[in-house]
Protein backbone atom coordinates (compact mmCIF):
# COMPACT_ATOMS: atom_id res chain seq x y z
CA UNK A 1 0.00 0.00 0.00
CA UNK A 2 1.27 3.43 -0.95
CA UNK A 3 2.37 5.87 1.57
CA UNK A 4 0.76 9.75 0.86
CA UNK A 5 4.78 10.55 0.54
CA UNK A 6 5.32 8.32 -1.94
CA UNK A 7 2.00 9.80 -4.26
CA UNK A 8 3.37 12.68 -3.27
CA UNK A 9 7.01 11.48 -4.77
CA UNK A 10 5.34 9.88 -7.38
CA UNK A 11 3.35 12.40 -9.21
CA UNK A 12 6.13 14.79 -8.68
CA UNK A 13 8.41 12.08 -10.97
CA UNK A 14 5.78 11.64 -13.59
CA UNK A 15 5.24 15.59 -13.82
CA UNK A 16 9.28 15.77 -14.14
CA UNK A 17 9.51 13.48 -16.75
CA UNK A 18 6.52 14.88 -18.52
CA UNK A 19 8.54 18.01 -19.50
CA UNK A 20 10.01 17.99 -22.65
CA UNK A 21 13.88 17.40 -23.17
CA UNK A 22 13.47 20.74 -25.31
CA UNK A 23 12.27 22.51 -22.82
CA UNK A 24 14.65 22.44 -20.68
CA UNK A 25 16.99 24.29 -22.71
CA UNK A 26 14.85 26.88 -24.81
CA UNK A 27 12.33 27.07 -27.60
CA UNK A 28 14.38 29.79 -29.73
CA UNK A 29 17.32 27.11 -30.51
CA UNK A 30 18.05 23.32 -29.33
CA UNK A 31 21.16 23.19 -29.11
CA UNK A 32 21.85 19.29 -28.97
CA UNK A 33 20.99 17.48 -32.32
CA UNK A 34 17.99 15.59 -33.12
CA UNK A 35 17.76 12.45 -31.20
CA UNK A 36 15.58 10.62 -34.21
CA UNK A 37 16.03 10.66 -37.97
CA UNK A 38 12.65 12.54 -39.25
CA UNK A 39 11.93 12.11 -43.17
CA UNK A 40 9.37 13.63 -44.33
CA UNK A 41 7.05 14.04 -47.84
CA UNK A 42 4.85 16.75 -49.29
CA UNK A 43 2.94 16.56 -52.53
CA UNK A 44 1.61 19.63 -53.71
CA UNK A 45 -0.74 20.72 -56.48
CA UNK A 46 -0.36 24.38 -57.56
CA UNK A 47 -2.54 25.23 -59.99
CA UNK A 48 -3.24 29.39 -61.55
CA UNK A 49 -6.67 30.57 -62.92
CA UNK A 50 -7.42 30.92 -66.24
CA UNK A 51 -7.10 34.43 -68.02
CA UNK A 52 -10.22 36.10 -69.34
CA UNK A 53 -10.34 36.16 -73.20
CA UNK A 54 -11.10 39.74 -73.14
CA UNK A 55 -7.63 40.47 -71.21
CA UNK A 56 -5.22 38.64 -73.55
CA UNK A 57 -4.55 40.51 -76.93
CA UNK A 58 -3.41 37.36 -79.31
CA UNK A 59 -6.31 34.87 -78.04
CA UNK A 60 -7.17 34.55 -81.42
CA UNK A 61 -4.27 33.85 -82.85
CA UNK A 62 -2.29 31.67 -80.40
CA UNK A 63 -2.03 33.63 -77.14
CA UNK A 64 -3.16 31.07 -74.36
CA UNK A 65 -5.19 32.01 -71.65
CA UNK A 66 -3.73 28.84 -69.71
CA UNK A 67 -1.78 29.59 -66.73
CA UNK A 68 0.82 27.67 -64.86
CA UNK A 69 -0.25 23.61 -63.27
CA UNK A 70 2.77 22.99 -60.96
CA UNK A 71 2.54 19.32 -59.60
CA UNK A 72 5.27 19.62 -56.30
CA UNK A 73 7.14 16.60 -54.78
CA UNK A 74 9.52 17.44 -52.08
CA UNK A 75 11.08 14.76 -49.72
CA UNK A 76 13.30 15.97 -46.46
CA UNK A 77 15.59 13.78 -44.35
CA UNK A 78 16.84 15.26 -41.01
CA UNK A 79 19.34 12.97 -39.15
CA UNK A 80 21.45 13.40 -36.17
CA UNK A 81 25.37 12.89 -36.81
CA UNK A 82 27.48 11.95 -34.28
CA UNK A 83 27.36 13.03 -30.92
CA UNK A 84 27.63 17.18 -32.00
CA UNK A 85 25.82 17.34 -35.59
CA UNK A 86 23.06 17.01 -37.57
CA UNK A 87 22.08 17.07 -41.79
CA UNK A 88 19.00 18.23 -43.23
CA UNK A 89 18.78 17.21 -46.79
CA UNK A 90 15.54 18.62 -49.15
CA UNK A 91 15.00 17.38 -52.68
CA UNK A 92 11.91 18.81 -54.25
CA UNK A 93 10.92 17.93 -57.69
CA UNK A 94 8.37 19.95 -59.75
CA UNK A 95 6.85 19.54 -62.92
CA UNK A 96 5.29 22.24 -64.51
CA UNK A 97 2.87 23.35 -67.95
CA UNK A 98 0.99 26.07 -68.85
CA UNK A 99 1.61 29.62 -70.42
CA UNK A 100 3.52 32.93 -69.31
CA UNK A 101 2.65 36.46 -70.33
CA UNK A 102 5.62 37.67 -72.66
CA UNK A 103 4.88 41.47 -72.90
CA UNK A 104 1.47 43.79 -72.90
CA UNK A 105 0.30 46.60 -75.12
CA UNK A 106 -2.41 49.26 -74.70
CA UNK A 107 -5.97 48.69 -75.00
CA UNK A 108 -6.26 52.72 -76.20
CA UNK A 109 -8.29 53.47 -73.49
CA UNK A 110 -5.81 54.01 -70.46
CA UNK A 111 -5.96 49.97 -69.72
CA UNK A 112 -3.22 47.34 -71.10
CA UNK A 113 -4.40 43.93 -72.53
CA UNK A 114 -1.58 41.07 -72.12
CA UNK A 115 0.53 38.78 -74.54
CA UNK A 116 0.87 35.79 -74.09
CA UNK A 117 2.79 33.01 -75.07
CA UNK A 118 1.31 29.62 -76.78
CA UNK A 119 0.08 26.50 -74.09
CA UNK A 120 2.79 24.67 -74.94
CA UNK A 121 5.72 25.76 -72.02
CA UNK A 122 6.61 22.68 -70.19
CA UNK A 123 9.67 22.13 -67.35
CA UNK A 124 10.91 20.00 -65.06
CA UNK A 125 12.82 21.58 -62.54
CA UNK A 126 14.96 19.67 -59.24
CA UNK A 127 15.85 21.34 -56.21
CA UNK A 128 19.09 19.65 -53.82
CA UNK A 129 19.33 21.73 -50.58
CA UNK A 130 21.80 19.98 -47.76
CA UNK A 131 22.12 21.77 -44.81
CA UNK A 132 25.05 20.64 -41.84
CA UNK A 133 25.48 21.78 -38.47
CA UNK A 134 27.25 21.79 -35.94
CA UNK A 135 25.45 22.49 -32.07
CA UNK A 136 27.55 23.80 -29.78
CA UNK A 137 27.10 24.52 -25.43
CA UNK A 138 25.27 27.80 -26.27
CA UNK A 139 24.88 27.64 -30.23
CA UNK A 140 25.03 26.10 -33.27
CA UNK A 141 26.57 26.73 -36.68
CA UNK A 142 25.43 25.14 -40.33
CA UNK A 143 27.03 24.96 -43.53
CA UNK A 144 24.59 24.90 -46.59
CA UNK A 145 25.15 23.84 -49.70
CA UNK A 146 22.00 24.03 -52.70
CA UNK A 147 22.13 23.20 -56.44
CA UNK A 148 18.77 23.41 -59.01
CA UNK A 149 18.54 23.05 -62.38
CA UNK A 150 15.38 23.73 -64.95
CA UNK A 151 15.29 22.96 -68.86
CA UNK A 152 17.48 26.46 -69.27
CA UNK A 153 18.06 27.15 -65.53
CA UNK A 154 20.87 26.46 -63.00
CA UNK A 155 21.70 27.97 -59.94
CA UNK A 156 24.19 27.12 -56.97
CA UNK A 157 24.31 28.25 -53.68
CA UNK A 158 26.25 28.20 -50.14
CA UNK A 159 25.64 29.82 -47.13
CA UNK A 160 27.20 30.13 -43.53
CA UNK A 161 24.71 30.50 -40.48
CA UNK A 162 24.73 30.84 -37.34
CA UNK A 163 23.44 31.65 -33.76
CA UNK A 164 24.40 32.18 -30.62
CA UNK A 165 22.47 32.40 -26.91
CA UNK A 166 23.31 34.59 -23.95
CA UNK A 167 21.43 35.69 -21.46
CA UNK A 168 20.88 32.35 -19.81
CA UNK A 169 19.49 31.64 -23.26
CA UNK A 170 16.63 33.93 -23.25
CA UNK A 171 18.41 35.85 -25.86
CA UNK A 172 19.53 34.58 -29.16
CA UNK A 173 21.96 36.38 -31.89
CA UNK A 174 21.87 34.99 -35.23
CA UNK A 175 23.44 35.70 -38.45
CA UNK A 176 24.91 34.33 -41.81
CA UNK A 177 26.43 35.15 -45.29
CA UNK A 178 25.03 33.43 -48.43
CA UNK A 179 26.01 33.03 -51.96
CA UNK A 180 24.26 32.33 -55.26
CA UNK A 181 24.82 31.68 -58.78
CA UNK A 182 22.48 31.28 -61.43
CA UNK A 183 22.69 30.73 -65.56
CA UNK A 184 20.20 31.16 -67.25
CA UNK A 185 20.01 29.61 -71.18
CA UNK A 186 17.13 30.27 -72.66
CA UNK A 187 14.36 27.98 -75.26
CA UNK A 188 15.44 29.55 -78.39
CA UNK A 189 12.52 30.20 -80.75
CA UNK A 190 12.00 30.66 -84.53
CA UNK A 191 11.19 34.15 -85.22
CA UNK A 192 12.28 35.50 -81.50
CA UNK A 193 15.61 37.06 -80.61
CA UNK A 194 16.82 35.73 -77.26
CA UNK A 195 19.85 35.71 -75.41
CA UNK A 196 22.04 32.80 -75.65
CA UNK A 197 23.29 32.42 -71.94
CA UNK A 198 23.65 34.40 -69.11
CA UNK A 199 25.07 34.71 -65.39
CA UNK A 200 23.71 36.83 -62.48
CA UNK A 201 25.17 36.02 -58.56
CA UNK A 202 23.65 37.20 -55.22
CA UNK A 203 25.25 37.58 -52.07
CA UNK A 204 23.35 37.88 -48.82
CA UNK A 205 24.12 38.84 -45.32
CA UNK A 206 21.70 38.79 -42.71
CA UNK A 207 21.72 39.74 -39.01
CA UNK A 208 18.65 39.28 -36.23
CA UNK A 209 17.88 38.76 -32.21
CA UNK A 210 15.61 36.54 -30.80
CA UNK A 211 14.08 37.50 -27.28
CA UNK A 212 12.23 35.45 -24.94
CA UNK A 213 9.60 37.87 -23.50
CA UNK A 214 7.57 35.73 -20.47
CA UNK A 215 6.93 32.16 -20.35
CA UNK A 216 4.44 32.51 -22.97
CA UNK A 217 5.74 34.50 -25.67
CA UNK A 218 9.19 35.47 -28.22
CA UNK A 219 10.10 37.43 -30.19
CA UNK A 220 12.50 37.84 -33.71
CA UNK A 221 13.26 40.60 -35.91
CA UNK A 222 16.42 40.28 -38.51
CA UNK A 223 17.67 43.01 -41.35
CA UNK A 224 18.75 40.90 -44.63
CA UNK A 225 20.98 42.91 -47.19
CA UNK A 226 20.63 41.09 -50.69
CA UNK A 227 23.02 42.56 -53.76
CA UNK A 228 22.02 40.85 -57.53
CA UNK A 229 24.53 41.65 -60.26
CA UNK A 230 24.31 40.15 -63.67
CA UNK A 231 21.54 39.57 -66.22
CA UNK A 232 18.59 40.65 -64.13
CA UNK A 233 15.65 40.72 -67.20
CA UNK A 234 13.24 38.44 -68.33
CA UNK A 235 14.51 36.91 -71.82
CA UNK A 236 11.44 35.51 -72.82
CA UNK A 237 9.88 38.67 -72.55
CA UNK A 238 8.79 40.82 -76.17
CA UNK A 239 10.68 43.77 -74.59
CA UNK A 240 12.42 43.40 -71.18
CA UNK A 241 15.54 45.77 -69.87
CA UNK A 242 16.41 45.47 -66.09
CA UNK A 243 19.13 47.58 -64.32
CA UNK A 244 22.26 45.18 -64.35
CA UNK A 245 22.14 45.34 -60.34
CA UNK A 246 19.60 45.58 -57.64
CA UNK A 247 20.18 46.31 -53.84
CA UNK A 248 17.40 45.03 -51.55
CA UNK A 249 16.99 45.56 -47.67
CA UNK A 250 14.16 43.08 -45.93
CA UNK A 251 13.00 43.67 -41.84
CA UNK A 252 11.08 41.07 -40.54
CA UNK A 253 9.80 40.60 -37.41
CA UNK A 254 8.56 37.54 -35.97
CA UNK A 255 6.12 37.14 -33.19
CA UNK A 256 4.62 33.98 -30.78
CA UNK A 257 2.54 33.97 -28.04
CA UNK A 258 1.14 30.68 -26.65
CA UNK A 259 -2.83 30.94 -25.31
CA UNK A 260 -3.09 28.83 -22.59
CA UNK A 261 -6.15 28.76 -22.17
CA UNK A 262 -7.19 28.18 -25.49
CA UNK A 263 -4.36 25.80 -25.92
CA UNK A 264 -3.56 27.53 -29.00
CA UNK A 265 -0.39 29.55 -30.52
CA UNK A 266 -0.12 32.40 -32.87
CA UNK A 267 2.07 33.46 -35.10
CA UNK A 268 2.51 37.44 -36.01
CA UNK A 269 4.81 38.05 -38.85
CA UNK A 270 5.72 41.74 -40.59
CA UNK A 271 8.41 41.91 -43.42
CA UNK A 272 9.43 45.88 -44.87
CA UNK A 273 11.16 45.55 -47.75
CA UNK A 274 12.65 47.94 -49.82
CA UNK A 275 15.14 48.07 -52.61
CA UNK A 276 17.13 50.73 -55.20
CA UNK A 277 14.02 49.95 -58.11
CA UNK A 278 12.30 52.10 -55.71
CA UNK A 279 10.17 49.16 -54.73
CA UNK A 280 8.32 49.34 -51.38
CA UNK A 281 6.66 46.42 -50.03
CA UNK A 282 4.60 45.23 -46.80
CA UNK A 283 4.47 41.84 -46.26
CA UNK A 284 1.57 40.63 -42.68
CA UNK A 285 1.32 36.89 -41.74
CA UNK A 286 -1.29 35.34 -38.84
CA UNK A 287 -1.67 31.94 -38.39
CA UNK A 288 -3.69 30.68 -35.44
CA UNK A 289 -2.42 26.85 -34.09
CA UNK A 290 -5.43 25.50 -32.60
CA UNK A 291 -5.12 22.27 -30.74
CA UNK A 292 -8.20 20.25 -30.95
CA UNK A 293 -7.06 17.50 -28.91
CA UNK A 294 -3.54 16.02 -28.16
CA UNK A 295 -2.97 14.33 -31.60
CA UNK A 296 -5.02 16.91 -33.81
CA UNK A 297 -4.05 20.93 -34.81
CA UNK A 298 -5.96 22.63 -37.01
CA UNK A 299 -3.92 25.94 -38.58
CA UNK A 300 -5.96 28.71 -39.82
CA UNK A 301 -3.93 31.89 -41.70
CA UNK A 302 -4.30 35.24 -42.88
CA UNK A 303 -1.61 36.80 -45.36
CA UNK A 304 -1.68 40.25 -46.62
CA UNK A 305 1.01 42.00 -49.16
CA UNK A 306 1.33 45.27 -50.94
CA UNK A 307 4.12 46.14 -52.86
CA UNK A 308 4.53 49.79 -55.03
CA UNK A 309 5.81 49.57 -58.80
CA UNK A 310 9.42 49.34 -59.41
CA UNK A 311 10.71 52.87 -60.89
CA UNK A 312 11.43 51.70 -64.87
CA UNK A 313 8.21 49.50 -64.92
CA UNK A 314 5.55 50.45 -67.94
CA UNK A 315 2.57 49.35 -68.05
CA UNK A 316 2.58 48.45 -71.48
CA UNK A 317 5.49 47.76 -73.55
CA UNK A 318 7.03 50.84 -75.59
CA UNK A 319 8.85 50.19 -78.32
CA UNK A 320 11.83 52.31 -79.07
CA UNK A 321 11.60 53.91 -75.58
CA UNK A 322 15.70 54.54 -74.73
CA UNK A 323 16.62 52.86 -70.94
CA UNK A 324 15.66 50.30 -68.83
CA UNK A 325 11.66 49.11 -68.77
CA UNK A 326 9.71 46.29 -68.17
CA UNK A 327 6.18 45.24 -68.10
CA UNK A 328 5.84 42.29 -65.83
CA UNK A 329 3.09 42.02 -63.23
CA UNK A 330 5.99 40.95 -60.67
CA UNK A 331 7.17 44.64 -60.42
CA UNK A 332 3.63 46.53 -61.10
CA UNK A 333 1.92 48.08 -57.73
CA UNK A 334 -0.30 45.34 -56.63
CA UNK A 335 -1.56 44.47 -53.18
CA UNK A 336 -2.95 40.39 -52.38
CA UNK A 337 -4.09 38.21 -49.73
CA UNK A 338 -3.86 34.70 -49.36
CA UNK A 339 -6.11 32.27 -46.82
CA UNK A 340 -4.97 29.40 -45.84
CA UNK A 341 -6.44 26.27 -43.79
CA UNK A 342 -4.09 23.11 -42.28
CA UNK A 343 -4.84 20.26 -40.39
CA UNK A 344 -1.87 17.93 -38.57
CA UNK A 345 -2.83 14.76 -36.88
CA UNK A 346 0.32 13.88 -34.92
CA UNK A 347 1.67 11.41 -32.32
CA UNK A 348 4.80 10.86 -30.78
CA UNK A 349 6.49 9.95 -34.04
CA UNK A 350 4.34 10.47 -36.99
CA UNK A 351 2.51 13.48 -38.63
CA UNK A 352 0.26 13.84 -41.34
CA UNK A 353 -0.53 17.12 -42.82
CA UNK A 354 -3.45 18.26 -45.19
CA UNK A 355 -3.50 21.75 -45.87
CA UNK A 356 -5.44 24.64 -48.58
CA UNK A 357 -4.19 28.08 -49.80
CA UNK A 358 -6.10 30.22 -52.13
CA UNK A 359 -4.07 33.46 -53.07
CA UNK A 360 -6.10 36.13 -54.45
CA UNK A 361 -4.24 39.51 -56.01
CA UNK A 362 -5.42 42.72 -57.66
CA UNK A 363 -4.66 46.74 -57.74
CA UNK A 364 -7.61 47.17 -55.16
CA UNK A 365 -5.91 45.34 -52.88
CA UNK A 366 -2.67 47.58 -52.53
CA UNK A 367 -2.34 50.43 -49.98
CA UNK A 368 -2.01 52.96 -52.33
CA UNK A 369 -3.66 54.06 -55.71
CA UNK A 370 -3.20 51.69 -58.23
CA UNK A 371 -4.12 54.09 -61.62
CA UNK A 372 -3.41 50.82 -64.41
CA UNK A 373 -3.99 47.66 -63.34
CA UNK A 374 -1.84 44.53 -64.80
CA UNK A 375 -3.88 42.25 -66.55
CA UNK A 376 -1.56 39.78 -65.22
CA UNK A 377 -2.19 39.45 -62.13
CA UNK A 378 -1.91 36.45 -59.96
CA UNK A 379 -5.15 34.10 -58.86
CA UNK A 380 -3.65 30.60 -57.77
CA UNK A 381 -5.04 27.72 -55.15
CA UNK A 382 -2.57 25.65 -53.49
CA UNK A 383 -3.05 21.77 -52.15
CA UNK A 384 -0.80 19.98 -50.11
CA UNK A 385 -0.83 16.42 -48.91
CA UNK A 386 1.99 14.81 -46.94
CA UNK A 387 3.40 13.06 -43.79
CA UNK A 388 6.27 13.07 -41.27
CA UNK A 389 8.09 9.98 -39.81
CA UNK A 390 10.75 9.64 -36.77
CA UNK A 391 12.53 6.50 -36.19
CA UNK B 1 2.10 53.91 -56.63
CA UNK B 2 4.61 55.26 -53.71
CA UNK B 3 3.72 54.87 -50.31
CA UNK B 4 7.28 55.57 -48.74
CA UNK B 5 6.31 57.78 -45.91
CA UNK B 6 4.29 54.54 -44.86
CA UNK B 7 7.00 53.09 -44.64
CA UNK B 8 9.12 54.54 -42.73
CA UNK B 9 6.80 54.95 -40.14
CA UNK B 10 6.08 51.14 -40.17
CA UNK B 11 9.98 50.57 -39.59
CA UNK B 12 9.64 51.95 -36.14
CA UNK B 13 7.18 49.10 -35.49
CA UNK B 14 9.73 46.57 -35.12
CA UNK B 15 12.14 48.70 -32.95
CA UNK B 16 9.41 49.43 -31.11
CA UNK B 17 8.57 45.90 -30.47
CA UNK B 18 12.05 45.26 -29.61
CA UNK B 19 12.08 48.09 -26.85
CA UNK B 20 8.71 46.90 -25.35
CA UNK B 21 9.77 43.62 -25.44
CA UNK B 22 13.09 44.12 -23.48
CA UNK B 23 11.61 46.40 -21.08
CA UNK B 24 8.82 43.63 -20.25
CA UNK B 25 11.33 40.81 -20.12
CA UNK B 26 11.18 39.08 -16.75
CA UNK B 27 13.28 36.47 -15.24
CA UNK B 28 12.34 33.23 -16.87
CA UNK B 29 13.24 29.71 -15.17
CA UNK B 30 14.26 27.30 -17.78
CA UNK B 31 11.48 25.22 -16.20
CA UNK B 32 8.98 27.83 -16.81
CA UNK B 33 9.53 27.68 -20.78
CA UNK B 34 7.73 24.74 -21.26
CA UNK B 35 5.20 26.21 -23.78
CA UNK B 36 7.77 27.97 -25.64
CA UNK B 37 9.43 24.69 -26.57
CA UNK B 38 5.99 23.62 -28.13
CA UNK B 39 5.92 22.55 -32.00
CA UNK B 40 3.68 24.77 -32.60
CA UNK B 41 5.85 27.91 -31.15
CA UNK B 42 8.54 27.32 -33.28
CA UNK B 43 9.29 29.90 -35.84
CA UNK B 44 8.85 27.43 -38.54
CA UNK B 45 6.78 24.42 -37.52
CA UNK B 46 6.74 23.17 -40.50
CA UNK B 47 9.69 23.87 -42.67
CA UNK B 48 8.72 21.79 -45.98
CA UNK B 49 5.65 24.11 -46.09
CA UNK B 50 7.50 27.11 -45.23
CA UNK B 51 9.97 26.66 -48.17
CA UNK B 52 7.41 26.13 -50.30
CA UNK B 53 5.54 29.17 -49.99
CA UNK B 54 8.65 31.19 -49.62
CA UNK B 55 9.35 29.61 -53.37
CA UNK B 56 6.22 30.38 -54.81
CA UNK B 57 6.23 34.16 -53.48
CA UNK B 58 9.90 34.13 -54.57
CA UNK B 59 8.89 34.08 -57.95
CA UNK B 60 5.38 35.80 -58.11
CA UNK B 61 6.54 38.62 -56.22
CA UNK B 62 8.38 41.63 -56.87
CA UNK B 63 10.30 41.48 -53.21
CA UNK B 64 11.99 38.62 -51.15
CA UNK B 65 13.89 38.26 -48.19
CA UNK B 66 13.61 36.56 -44.60
CA UNK B 67 16.01 35.60 -41.89
CA UNK B 68 18.10 33.29 -43.65
CA UNK B 69 21.41 32.88 -46.00
CA UNK B 70 18.80 32.07 -49.11
CA UNK B 71 18.83 29.92 -51.70
CA UNK B 72 19.35 29.96 -55.96
CA UNK B 73 17.52 31.53 -57.59
CA UNK B 74 15.05 29.68 -60.56
CA UNK B 75 13.33 30.60 -63.87
CA UNK B 76 9.95 30.86 -62.85
CA UNK B 77 7.90 33.02 -65.10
Amino acid sequence: MKTEKSRTLSALTSAALAIPVAAVSNHVAADAPPTMTEVGYRYSQYQEDDLSESDVFNSDSGGSTQRYDINIHQFRVLAPAGDNYSVDATFDYETMSGASPMGTVSDGDGGALLVMSGASIEDTRMDLNVKTTRYYESGNASVIGGYSTEDDYEAFNVGLEGEKHINDKLTTLMGGVGYSDDTIEPTQKLGAIRVTEEDKYTATIFAGIAQVINAESVLQTSINYAYSDGYLSDPYKLIDQRPDSRASIAWNTRYRYYLGSLDAAVHADYRLYTDDWDMVSHTIGFEWHQNIDPNLRVIPSFRYYSQSQADFYKPSDMQGLEGDQSSDYRLSPFGAVTFGLSAVAHSYNWKVIVSAERYISGGDLALGTVETEHPGLLQYTLLTVGFDYSF
Amino acid sequence: MKHNSFSYKLTLFPILLIAVGAVGCAEIQPWERGELARTEMKWDPDPMKSALRDHIYFSKEGSSGGASSGGGGCGCN
